[in-house]
């Protein structure tokens, strides 16, 4: 399988992911915690 | 710049639809609430107001938990479970975890697998399972943002109707509880029960959630070849 190595936007990608369900995960606990 | 857009473009295109939708689920959200607190005889509200209240996201966590439920699960049962035939699924005999060999782990690393691969002991353990752990903690966090949000939406209404409020325990024994999960749920098992069962005999020429439009019907996952 020709392919280059890791590179930064693979990286990205994954970090980008990881945010929207760090910060989803936390408005959807946090706001019902808050009684909204 | 272009070759970083085609080398990232399934993550981009699902990141723009995941947006688009979520923006429409809030619109369409918003119209819905405002008309159901008209017919009550309550003021409308702001649409921020709404974006940060629990009516809206306890329909984006309710979906979230199943999703991720789905790929827990499909994760979890393609170690023991086979599918002859089915590029979703290993070949018969090959069930199971797999050798240090088969999964280039410990001494059996390459030069250039990841550090916690080659490492070998709790690392690599830990590693070799990190994709079932972190999405089977997003589900059980988004189910319980489910049950938090539910709860609220739910005490509002009871409020409305001058009827006692629920605590949280009493929330997860609920029907709007189950119905919000359940409803969920089948679809994303008849989703994927599908998919497996469908990829034996259908093809799509060029998607890897394929196999090749020549390939036999009793071939499974070429990958594990």
């Amino acid at each position: 399988m020709a392919q280059g190595g890791e590179t930064a936007g693979m990286r990205v990608m994954f970090w980008v992911w990881a945010g929207i369900l760090a910060v989803g995960l936390a408005v959807m606990i946090a706001i019902p915690l808050l009684g909204r | 710049m272009r070759d970083r857009i085609r080398d990232n473009g399934l993550s981009l295109f699902f990141l723009a639809i995941f947006v688009l939708a979520l923006v429409g689920q809030s619109i369409a959200g918003y119209q819905m609430n405002n008309e159901e607190l008209l017919d009550h005889g309550r003021p409308p509200i702001d649409f921020w107001s709404f974006v940060w209240s629990s009516d809206f996201l306890v329909d984006v966590a309710e979906n979230w938990q199943s999703e991720f439920l789905q790929f827990f699960l499909f994760i979890a049962a393609t170690i023991w479970f086979i599918q002859r035939g089915s590029p979703e699924s290993k070949k018969p005999g090959d069930e199971g975890p797999g050798s240090d060999a088969d999964q280039l782990v410990g001494r059996h690393a390459r030069p250039d697998s990841p550090l916690w691969a080659r490492i070998g002991g709790w690392r690599s353990a830990l590693y070799g399972n990190s994709l079932l752990i972190v999405m089977g903690t997003v589900f059980l966090l988004s189910w319980l943002a489910q049950s938090l949000g539910g709860l609220v939406v739910m005490n509002e209404e009871n409020a409305m109707h001058a009827a006692p409020a629920l605590t949280w325990l009493e929330y997860i024994g609920s029907a709007d509880f189950w119905n919000r999960t359940l409803q969920n749920w089948q679809s994303e098992f008849l989703a994927v029960g599908t998919m497996v069962a469908f990829s034996i005999y259908l093809r799509q020429r060029g998607s890897s959630e394929s196999k090749p439009v020549g390939a036999p019907h009793h071939e499974s996952s070429v990958e594990s070849d």
